[in-house]
């Protein structure tokens, strides 16, 4: 084999490889580790977009559906019934109700979702009933039940012909709308089933005719009505544009004009006859906006908040890949260094000039590639696992989808990127003349073009990845920007210590000396190692911090504080005096009611609001902005005298309580900002048909963690006080049983009346919070773990010169105990360093975030966060002390030898 | 036959100063002849060393190698120059860490295109007595044996000229005489030409002629004609 050819090149790598085996895994295993991480994050999320949109149809049930706010209105049924292109069709009404079982001690109650269907759903995807029954069939019989609630409720199937009286008793029915009704089936298994993080309870089946029976199908406003379409094959392209024109056209106000007030009291009759008349009739006003939404739509809107959640946790998966390239850049190019010196004798000894390059760079290709594919087969078998540990937030139907594509161009450039830091270590390995190089190792200069090109390539790839992966590019630059100000201060800071040192190192300890003296040695790899240490530590810290001020406030949320802790909505006025009734005698406290009329924003100044947008925009169409949201959505408004007590004024003046009418709102202080309004603007409403019109005489700012009743937009009583309104209130129920008692009595006096535990919210917000903390604190352990690899590594790789400095230093009579010393001093600096750095700016970050995004009274505790920096500390101590164990265990004489 | 014509190196410091540390030198090393390099450290006998191995060009002059002028050679020419006709042995070794005795020789002979490397790696380890540390890494080598292993590599392709600076200068003075003896024996079993750097006058005294460099210009010659 000839000296010149790559397989000789090929040869020497390998040799290389099977003699440096320890030092050449580590490199491996650093990559693994940060490609598993961006694998595993970036196939878990690429899997559930997939499958969102493989599944699309199951999700939706159908084709298409023809969706209403309220109750649907039966011309648009006809019309949509008669069009040639419908194969079939089901019609859905959901809505939230209070369902209960059980009688007298062993009684339950809570909200539950329902779901009342009419004809063959579903349409699309399965719902599969333990015992193997039809839902049809069941649903013929009584109500079918989720398999959560019938654990959770002990519920079973009623037998045939079973006697009515006694269902309750035995947990074989639900009492519904005041009514008992026979549990006909429980699900096993159901593809339309959103993730359950997302609903306010368990969900049932009713028929359509039976929950009308019951009296549950009103023209509520938490009420949806849905048409589920399946179209003939074919008629897609031009049938869904047909349908979309017939739902604008019924959206109209079919009076086509504002009615004047005083009709509004009767329109609340009207509603209430609407429960009686259960073929529905269309809602007036802009509120019965029928929307068809294709299938790939509704998975694009269902899509949506996934995917902020998959870029988010993508985004830790690359910052992650990128700390494991640093780790392993900082081993490759030691030892890439530690082999310039052989490289320098085969020139000697007559080796072609390429060799070097040749043999190192295949040997480098060959542990990029190994490191890359191991990890990226980690992480894709850790993908696989993952969506059964975050099952809460994924749809069932999702939950066992066909794997997403592996990364591969993402892991392609994340190896560029290595190659090309690698790039100048590579070029200094026979860039020099040998017998200078072997003189005294002189360090060679990298030549400039090279190192320019090398490391300029490599920040614009990093930078490119992380926008590329980033939710948003403010998201992206926001991430760049972080990760420049945390690199700079940790080098900075660096720096200061090492010039501090210098300035004073005469009247510093022996230990200490010797300390700054290691790091000073090697400036560059104690930056890496400090940086990325700082960068683990500060994620690990801002994800602490976050959670703390995001779900601290909601999980505290107890009773007892003083604070409501129950929610009722939707009690119709006639029912007001029986709720507040009822509610004291039960928990013994007052109600916090507050009046609610919904209502559309028309005009602001004079600007009138834009048309809603008709369809949630799909994967590349652009999401409305947060000011044409805030505008266009359905507003609650309310009335009030005098300022509430969590509420303070911050621009205008509150009206006085003259007994005049005044034409007056007072508005949120960052609504209003939303919505672009100020101080002096007029305002102009939608009420049911009615305009009404005022002037923001004043902006408020509400502290919304007093939970009490609380509304962006207040109006002057006089304004609003023939509109037809709901009570909504707010009560204490300290204990679980009170709250038990008091979801059985509404569900029986009133169970139109929706109920929010705030405790059960909690602690489901509170799971998902954890669920996506336990996905961030397992990427930043890994961050830290790689940093620990980092500094195992670079110790590895500096031990041959550290070796010689420890033999030196014992030759000349240094004693264990000083050399020790050293050791924790530099250590200590190194982590200490990092750590102090890292957790001032993720304090600070976490501070500002809080404070000025989320409008949080922010504090960051920081005993958790000194405990978490300590550990760092200390294990970066223990990993220093394992790593340089080997250069302080060496015999001094032998490693001089070894020179 | 190497032959140096007015050769001249000059090193540019780091500051931009001009140091001449070889100025026009003149000598000519007949083939098969053994010839001591001596002078005061500093005074140039490694940069000679390293022009007459291509591993440094010269300023100014030619050297000369069996009518191979080495400075008409590019970088590949020169490589391939030292594999098959030079043994270089150095005062500090210069063993490849990682791998074993058989493996640094194996290593030379096959940049060196030695049929059957390594057989013929074992061959010269015997001859050179390290039969029993074949496998042994530099660091578990001592001085001598180090030695023993780098004039071994030098000698695996048969070279016809063999350069050694300062040899024994790492060596107790034992191992030196052993080191010492074995390059003669060897260089007289290969024919081939030896220069030798060294401070030891008597070492010098018993090769064939000797070169005395003072401040870069040879001071005195002897037995080279
Ligand atoms: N690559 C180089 N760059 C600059 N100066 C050098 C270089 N190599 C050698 N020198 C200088 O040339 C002079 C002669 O060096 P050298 O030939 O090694 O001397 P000797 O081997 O006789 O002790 C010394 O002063 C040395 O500092
Ligand atoms: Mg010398």
């Amino acid at each position: 084999m000839r000296a010149g050819t790559w397989s000789y090149a090929a040869l020497m790598a390998a040799r290389e490889a099977a003699r440096q085996k320890g030092r050449l895994l580590m490199v491996v295993l650093c990559l693994a580790v940060g490609f598993a991480a961006f694998a595993a994050t970036y196939g878990f999320s690429s899997r559930v977009l997939n499958a969102v949109q493989a599944e699309s149809r199951g999700l939706l049930g159908a084709d298409a559906s023809v969706s209403v706010q309220g109750l649907m209105p039966q011309a648009l049924q006809e019309r949509i019934q008669s069009d040639p292109a419908i194969a079939g069709l089901a019609q859905v009404v959901d809505f939230p109700t209070l369902g209960a079982t059980g009688e007298g001690a062993t009684e339950k109650a809570r909200l539950l979702e329902v779901r009342a269907v009419e004809g063959a759903y579903p349409l699309q995807g399965r719902v599969v009933l333990q015992g193997g029954s039809t839902l049809a069939a069941a649903l013929a019989r009584g109500v079918v039940v989720e398999g959560a609630l019938a654990q959770a409720w002990g519920l079973a199937v009623a037998p045939e012909g079973a006697v009515e009286a006694e269902l309750l008793a035995r947990g074989q029915a639900l009492r519904l709308g005041g009514r008992v009704v026979p549990v006909a089936g429980i699900v096993e298994q159901d593809d339309a089933r959103q993730a359950s993080a997302f609903a306010l309870g368990p969900r049932i089946y009713l028929g359509l005719p039976l929950a009308r029976d019951l009296g549950l199908v009103t023209a509520r406003a938490r009420l949806s009505s849905r048409l589920l379409l399946n179209l003939r094959p074919g008629t897609e392209g031009e049938a869904l544009p047909r349908l979309k024109a017939l739902a604008r056209s019924v959206s109209i106000n079919p009076e086509g004009r504002p009615r004047p007030s005083g009709e509004a009291k009767a329109r609340i009759q009207s509603h209430e006859e609407a429960a009686a008349n259960p073929e529905g009739r269309p809602r007036p006003s802009g509120e019965a906006k029928a929307r068809i939404q294709s299938h790939e739509e509704a998975a694009a809107q269902l899509a949506q908040p996934l995917r902020n959640l998959n870029r988010f946790i993508r985004q830790l998966g690359l910052l992650t890949l990128l700390l494991a390239l640093l780790g392993s850049w900082a081993i490759l190019a030691a030892f890439l260094d530690g082999r310039r010196r052989d490289a320098a004798i085969l020139r000697c000894l007559g080796a072609p000039p390429e060799l070097a390059h040749r043999s190192f760079g295949l040997l480098t290709a060959g542990l990029l590639l190994a490191g890359g594919a191991l990890g990226t087969l980690l992480g894709l078998l850790a993908a696989r696992w993952m969506p059964r540990a975050l099952a809460e937030l994924i749809p069932a139907a999702l939950r066992g989808a066909a794997p997403g594509a592996p990364p591969i161009l993402e892991s392609l450039l994340a190896l560029a990127l290595l190659a090309l830091m690698v790039a100048p270590a590579l070029a200094r390995l026979g860039a020099t003349a040998p017998l200078a190089l072997l003189r005294d190792g002189a360090e060679p200069p990298v030549p400039r073009r090279v190192a320019l090109l090398a490391w300029g390539g490599a920040a614009a790839l990093a930078a490119f990845l992380v926008l590329r992966n980033a939710p948003t590019l403010g998201a992206g630059l926001g991430t760049l920007i972080v990760l420049a100000v945390l690199l700079g201060t940790l080098a900075g800071l660096l720096r200061l210590q090492l010039g501090f040192f210098r300035r004073s190192a005469a009247r510093m300890p022996l230990g200490l000396r010797l300390a700054f003296g290691q790091l000073g040695a090697r400036p560059g790899v104690s930056t890496l190692v400090m940086s990325v240490m700082g960068l683990a530590l500060f994620l690990l810290l801002a994800a602490h911090f976050v959670k703390a001020d995001l779900v601290a406030p909601i999980l505290q949320a107890k009773a007892g504080d003083g604070r409501p802790n129950v929610f009722l909505l939707d009690v119709q006025p006639k029912q007001v005096a029986q709720v507040r009734a009822l509610a004291k005698r039960i928990t013994g406290h007052e109600l916090r009611e507050a009046p609610l009329v919904r209502a559309r924003l028309r005009a602001v100044a004079g600007r009138p609001v834009e048309e809603a947008a008709e369809q949630p925009k799909g994967d590349n169409g652009k999401e409305p902005s947060r000011g044409t949201q805030f505008r266009t959505r359905e507003q609650n408004l309310t009335w009030r005298a005098k300022l509430g007590p969590a509420e303070r004024l911050t621009a205008g003046r509150y009206w006085a309580e003259d007994g005049q009418p005044h034409a007056e709102f007072s508005l949120e202080e960052g609504f209003a900002k939303e919505i672009g309004a100020r101080l002096g603007d007029e305002l102009r409403f939608d009420v049911q048909g009615q305009e009404v019109r005022g002037t923001v005489t004043s902006l408020r700012r509400v502290n919304w963690q007093s939970l009490a009743p609380n509304f962006f937009i207040v109006a002057h009583p006089s304004l609003l006080s023939g509109a037809p309104a709901l009570t909504i209130a707010a009560l204490e129920a300290p204990d679980a049983p009170m709250r038990q008692a008091l979801q059985s009595a509404l569900a029986r006096e009133t169970p139109n009346v929706i109920v929010v535990d705030l405790a059960e919210v909690g602690a489901k917000v509170g799971r998902v919070l954890d669920l996506v903390n336990l996905v961030a604190a397992a990427l930043a352990t890994l961050m830290l773990a790689s940093a620990l690899l980092v500094l195992s590594a670079s110790l590895l790789s500096s031990r041959l010169g550290r070796q010689r400095d420890v033999a030196l230093l014992r030759t000349l009579g240094a004693g264990e105990p000083l050399l020790l010393r050293s050791l924790a001093w530099e250590f200590s600096l190194l982590g200490g360093a990092a750590a102090l750095t890292a957790g001032t700016l993720a304090w600070i970050g976490s501070w500002l975030y809080a404070r000025k995004v989320l409008d949080l009274p922010s504090e960051p505790s920081p005993w958790l966060a000194l405990q978490l920096l300590g550990l760092a500390a200390l294990l970066t101590l223990v990993v220093g002390f394992l790593g340089s164990w080997r250069a302080l265990r060496a015999e001094p004489l032998a490693v001089l030898r070894g020179e | 036959m190497i032959q140096l014509d007015h050769v001249t190196k000059v090193f540019e410091a780091p500051g931009g100063e001009r140091l001449t540390v070889l100025d026009a030198v003149d000598l000519l090393f007949p083939t098969g002849r053994a010839v001591a390099i001596q002078g005061p450290s500093g005074s140039g006998k490694s940069t000679l060393l390293a022009l007459m191995a291509g591993l440094e060009r010269t300023t100014e002059g030619r050297v000369v190698v069996d009518g191979q002028d080495l400075g008409a050679l590019d970088e590949r020419g020169r490589a391939a120059f030292r594999a098959r006709r030079l043994g270089f042995v150095f005062q500090a070794f210069h063993l490849l860490q990682p791998f074993s005795a058989l493996q640094n020789v194996a290593i030379a002979a096959e940049i060196a295109g030695v049929d059957r490397p390594l057989e013929r790696a074992r061959e010269v380890l015997r001859r050179v007595g390290l039969e029993g540390r074949l496998e042994h890494v530099p660091a578990q080598l001592s001085g001598g044996e180090c030695q023993r292993v780098a004039i071994a590599r030098a000698i695996v392709a048969r070279p016809p000229i063999l350069l050694a600076d300062e040899p024994t200068g790492s060596l107790d003075p034992r191992n030196a005489d052993g080191v010492f003896e074995l390059l003669l024996e060897l260089q007289r079993e290969l024919g081939s030409t030896l220069v030798l750097v060294t401070h030891d006058p008597h070492l010098a005294d018993r090769l064939q002629a000797r070169v005395v460099l003072e401040r870069g210009r040879i001071a005195s010659t002897g037995g080279l004609a």
